[in-house]
């Protein structure tokens, strides 16, 4: 192995590790702190009032976008890209056999390692699946970036970005153990001034933290 | 420091949830009530994802343990979750829920009533 490779090795090994701890952080508790600029933010999971205002910001961002002639729903969108040649329907239709596939090949990979086959019959099964498993994301990710721009897809991401811009408190003050939470901004408009580096690293952990608990 | 867009969180946390430090947590939480998390309530969804991963990875200790599978099965998820399918779509009841039925002398069928306990009679005086 050259300098170089060994080097690339370590460094995928520490990157590892600090993801390792990162999510460690992240399952402690429904809370999470952490550090940007210098500064002390967290996040918390929301609460039944927090869920409520981000209910109300999801009516009033879906009627804004209802007004809009140029934003559409998926179904709109599918049959455009259909006249385009883009067959969405199909692409879903393609995943679904494409599971049945993996489930068959995952089926008789279990049954070899239940009846304890040579490691080298396993591994014709992993690559298999491993195969499938690369057509499914290459799929999902052309069907993604697709229908990225559905009116569907926009009030999702504005939930995130509203329930990230709720949930995260700054540290103020702090004496001994205790510190003194405040909101960081003064409005929604404050925040999405915010550098990229601190809405980045908000927007990432609030939607971990409240990920399931708010409907999009 | 952290790539946002590349790290996998959840794949992350189910590596974690297969550890022998959390194994060991997850064990005695069942057994002396030791808590896992800060929170006892109000649990996030990478919380509840994460229980479920020490779960099945206890599972999958326990069959290692009796020798149902080899431990080449913890050699990587591909592994891991294809056994445990195929352990689940053929895991068959311990005892049959539905009555057995034998036909009789006049050829109708009857229900055999027998317990799949055995019951003693107390001996007198108690």
């Amino acid at each position: 192995m050259s300098v170089e490779e060994e080097i690339q090795e370590k460094l995928e090994e520490v990157k590892k590790q600090l993801n390792l701890s990162l999510v460690e952080q992240l399952l402690t508790n429904n809370t999470h702190e952490f550090e940007v600029e210098g500064v002390k933010y967290r996040v918390t999971k929301p609460t039944f009032a927090q869920k409520k205002q981000i209910n109300t910001i999801k009516m009033k961002t879906l009627n804004k976008l209802l007004r809009d002639p140029e934003c559409l729903f998926e179904k709109d969108i599918i049959a455009l890209l259909k006249a385009k040649g883009i067959d969405i329907p199909d692409m879903e239709n393609q995943l679904k056999v494409l599971e049945t596939q993996k489930e068959k090949l995952q089926m008789s990979l279990g049954e070899a390692l239940a009846e304890q086959k040579t490691e080298s019959n396993l591994h014709v099964f992993k690559e298999e699946i491993e195969k499938i498993e690369t057509k499914q994301q290459t799929i999902s990710f052309q069907k993604a970036f697709y229908l990225e721009n559905t009116i569907e897809n926009q009030v999702a991401v504005e939930i995130y970005c509203y329930t990230s811009y709720l949930i995260t408190e700054k540290a103020e003050e702090e004496s001994g153990q205790d510190i003194k939470w405040a909101k960081p901004w003064k409005d929604y408009d404050d925040f999405t001034n915010s550098s990229e580096q601190l809405i980045n690293s908000v927007t990432f952990y609030a939607t971990i933290i409240s990920q399931g608990n708010v409907s999009v | 420091m952290f790539n946002y867009q590349t790290l996998n969180v959840y794949k992350t946390a189910r590596e974690l949830s297969s550890k022998n430090y959390y194994q060991v947590i997850y064990t005695n939480a069942k057994e002396i009530g030791l808590r896992i998390f800060e929170n006892t309530i109000d649990l996030t969804e990478i919380q509840i994802y994460f229980l479920n991963y020490l779960n099945f990875y206890s599972n999958l200790n326990t069959d290692i343990a009796l020798g149902d599978v080899n431990e080449i099965v913890r050699d990587n998820f591909i592994f891991e979750d294809a056994y445990t399918l195929f352990k689940y779509k053929n895991k068959k009841p311990k005892f049959s829920t539905t009555p057995e039925t034998k036909p009789n002398k006049s050829g109708k069928e009857t229900v055999r009533t027998t317990s799949q306990f055995v019951f003693r009679r107390k001996p007198d005086g108690e």
